[in-house]
């Protein structure tokens, strides 16, 4: 009798098991036709995302969206009297930036105690000669938004500075064995020295390891000095612009609309889950094409940007799975970054390099953020504009996407890939720049009547400008003025 | 006939004195200058500057249209002499800038080990010109000199092994 028992248990229970694993399997892999059906209309519903969470996730080609993701994209590495760039994709910015973003972490937890001094900012020159590490967010970033990047919600550097910008890591201070972060904080006028015990091995390691690049090397506009005007300069350099002392190598790149066919379309619209025999197609008089959905809509225009947009409250693509709306608990700022991260990917494939460029908190909504990407060719930004350069027009964030609570709302995105084509070796006659600079705002400033005054450059540096127009991509020299947010443009000049 | 002597003439003190104030090849140690305002340089002059790296930094502001040349002392003939670089295609380039809108000029030199003594003489193309001097001591670090002896070693030990191939 026992045994009966015992034999009905274990097939009901082999029974059981096999239903709701099968029903798993049908529920996470959407295992129904693509037509309208009864399931489409379960796939959001809230228990056929709660059976899934009992089993451990399985990463769907997911790409881990590690710390060299949100770290600068180019980081500066101080020998004293010069000092070297290392761009990402490079071996080197790899390993640096492995380790002194393992290094920021540490301070950013605060799990060892952090001694804090406050030093006047003129010390920060003195810093920048330091054997250090230099690296600095092109937009600072609100603290509390970077502790949330490195996983950690009310970082303790939030009561020391708002906003963090420019760091110089100094690995070995000469007088303790902790290490030093030199932080500039611009709107107290002050530099922070934060020291901390670390173990710094691998640091002092890898800055011993690397001498100066011969091909590479920089100097501070102040160690030259080009920040001191006179009775004969015309052009000053803002003190921290770094002057390229060598020619440069870059690459001339093929910027590639990615949509060919129709085939390149469906992957598009499986990205965002839609079922392409479902939409609602509209085809306007410029080509673009419009897809509509009861929730959502979504444009492809022909030039290659894609704008979709959640039309109901409540409503949109979810991307952090395992969060119901009602829930009570909010996503992270790394959770959504992370998803944000993974799906672009989805749509532009892992070849295409991109970096964070800023990352907007709604202090008013809980989970909801809205983060900006750039693209990147060889490590250099790709600055693109919609429409026409040379008018008025600023350069627009490649990638936009806004998410509440996980779930994507709004999603702009210029498709993109940089292709390079032919090496080209930058003469960097800085004299010759500077000179083109002084004419380039004298002709622009004579346009609007204005005198010229003594020009002061805020930051010089190497991109590329995607306009929209199809063919090659030269580097160009990039630049802003003071009392101007404007990013000018100059072309190289090759060696 | 008396035009034609005329002209060939003009034409001859014009290529004279267009070369009379060309910055010559040799410039004598004695040489001070004329002028003191043509340009203001940014490295220490009149005082021993010693460095630990081989790259150097040369420059200043000045008025546009002044040309600065930089010279070389030349301890075996006691003169200064034009300095040129070799470029990566070989060629030989002077160390010459034309002082633009801008107001600026800078170049970077490489050192020799010991002393360097640099003089730099800007001309506005009429007769004036202006003479200053930097001198500029290259030592090598401890740090630097180790790593130049490791660097040696290994190819030393290179050189032994490509034997035993």
């Amino acid at each position: 009798m026992n045994k009966e028992k015992t034999k009905t248990l274990l097939l009901l229970s082999l029974i059981i098991s096999s239903i709701i694993l099968t029903f798993y399997i049908w529920a996470n892999e959407e295992l129904w036709s693509d037509d309208y059906n009864f399931f489409v209309k379960w796939k959001n519903f809230s228990i056929s995302q709660w059976v899934p969470s009992w089993f451990p996730q399985q990463p769907r080609n997911s790409l881990q969206v590690d710390y060299h993701f949100y770290f600068p994209q180019k980081i500066i590495v101080n020998y004293g009297d010069s000092r070297t760039i290392y761009v990402k994709g490079e071996t080197e910015y790899e390993k640096f930036s492995k380790e002194v973003s393992r290094a920021l972490e540490a301070l950013i937890r605060g799990e060892q105690e952090v001694r804090y001094q406050s030093l006047p900012l003129e010390e920060w020159q003195n810093v920048l000669k330091k054997k250090s590490f230099y690296f600095d967010y092109d937009v600072a970033y609100a603290t509390k938004i970077l502790g949330e990047l490195y996983g950690v919600r009310d970082t303790h550097l939030s009561g020391y500075i708002k906003n963090i910008g420019e760091v110089v890591l100094v690995p070995e201070d000469g007088v303790s064995n902790d290490i030093v972060f030199y932080i500039k904080n611009d709107d107290e006028g002050i530099v922070g020295k934060y020291s901390l015990r670390y173990d710094r091995e691998n640091l002092v390691q890898l800055i011993d390891r690397f001498r100066p690049a011969d091909n590479r090397r920089y100097r501070f506009s102040f160690e030259i000095p080009l920040d001191k005007p006179n009775k004969y300069t015309r052009v000053t350099v803002d003190s921290n612009v770094l002057i390229p002392m060598q020619s440069q190598k870059m690459y001339v790149v093929r910027s590639i609309n990615p949509i060919q066919s129709e085939y390149d379309i469906r992957n598009i619209l499986e990205s965002f889950g839609y079922s392409h025999n479902t939409l609602r197609k509209y085809t306007s008089m410029d080509n673009t094409i419009e897809y509509a959905e009861n929730d959502s809509n979504l444009k492809i225009h022909p030039d290659g940007w894609i704008e979709y947009d959640a039309v109901k409250e409540g409503k949109g693509l979810r991307l952090v799975p395992g969060h119901s709306s009602g829930s009570g608990g909010t996503v992270s700022l790394r959770d959504s970054m992370e998803a944000a991260v993974e799906f672009i990917h989805g749509i532009i494939g892992s070849e295409q390099d991109f970096y964070i460029s800023s990352v907007n908190a709604d202090p008013n909504k809980l989970g909801s953020y809205r983060f900006n990407f750039n693209y990147l060719s060889g490590g250099y930004p790709v600055e693109v504009y919609r429409g026409q350069q040379g008018s008025d027009e600023s350069p627009v964030d490649a990638i936009q996407v806004d998410m509440v609570n996980g779930i994507l709302k709004r999603y702009r995105h210029y498709l993109r890939i940089y292709d390079t084509v032919d090496s080209v070796d930058i003469d960097v006659s800085m004299t010759y720049i500077f000179d083109s600079i002084y004419n380039h705002t004298a002709e622009r400033q004579q346009d609007n009547t204005k005198s010229i005054n003594t020009i002061k450059v805020m930051d010089l540096y190497l991109n590329y400008v995607d306009d929209g127009n199809k063919g090659l991509l030269y580097p160009k020299w990039a630049y802003k003025v003071e009392d101007s947010e404007k990013v000018y443009h100059l072309p190289v000049i090759e060696n | 006939m008396k035009r034609f002597i005329a002209l060939i003439l003009a034409m001859f003190i014009m290529s004279v004195a267009g070369t009379a104030f060309a910055a010559p090849e040799i410039m004598s140690v004695n040489d001070m200058g004329n002028a003191t305002d043509l340009i203001i340089l940014n490295n220490n002059t009149g005082e021993e500057i010693t460095v630990f790296e081989k790259n150097y930094v040369i420059s200043g502001s000045g008025q546009e249209g002044v040309t600065v040349t930089l010279y070389l002392y030349n301890s075996t003939d006691n003169v200064y002499k034009k300095l040129y670089i070799v470029t990566k295609d070989g060629e030989k380039k002077l160390m010459e800038w034309k002082i633009g809108p801008s107001g600026l000029f800078l170049g970077e030199v490489q050192l020799a080990e010991g002393n360097n003594w640099f003089a730099l003489r800007a001309e506005d193309g009429a007769s004036n010109y202006q003479v200053e001097k930097i001198n500029v001591t290259f030592k090598k670090g401890f740090i630097a000199f180790i790593k130049d002896l490791s660097i040696g070693f290994s190819e030393i030990k290179d050189f032994m092994n490509s034997f035993k191939k």
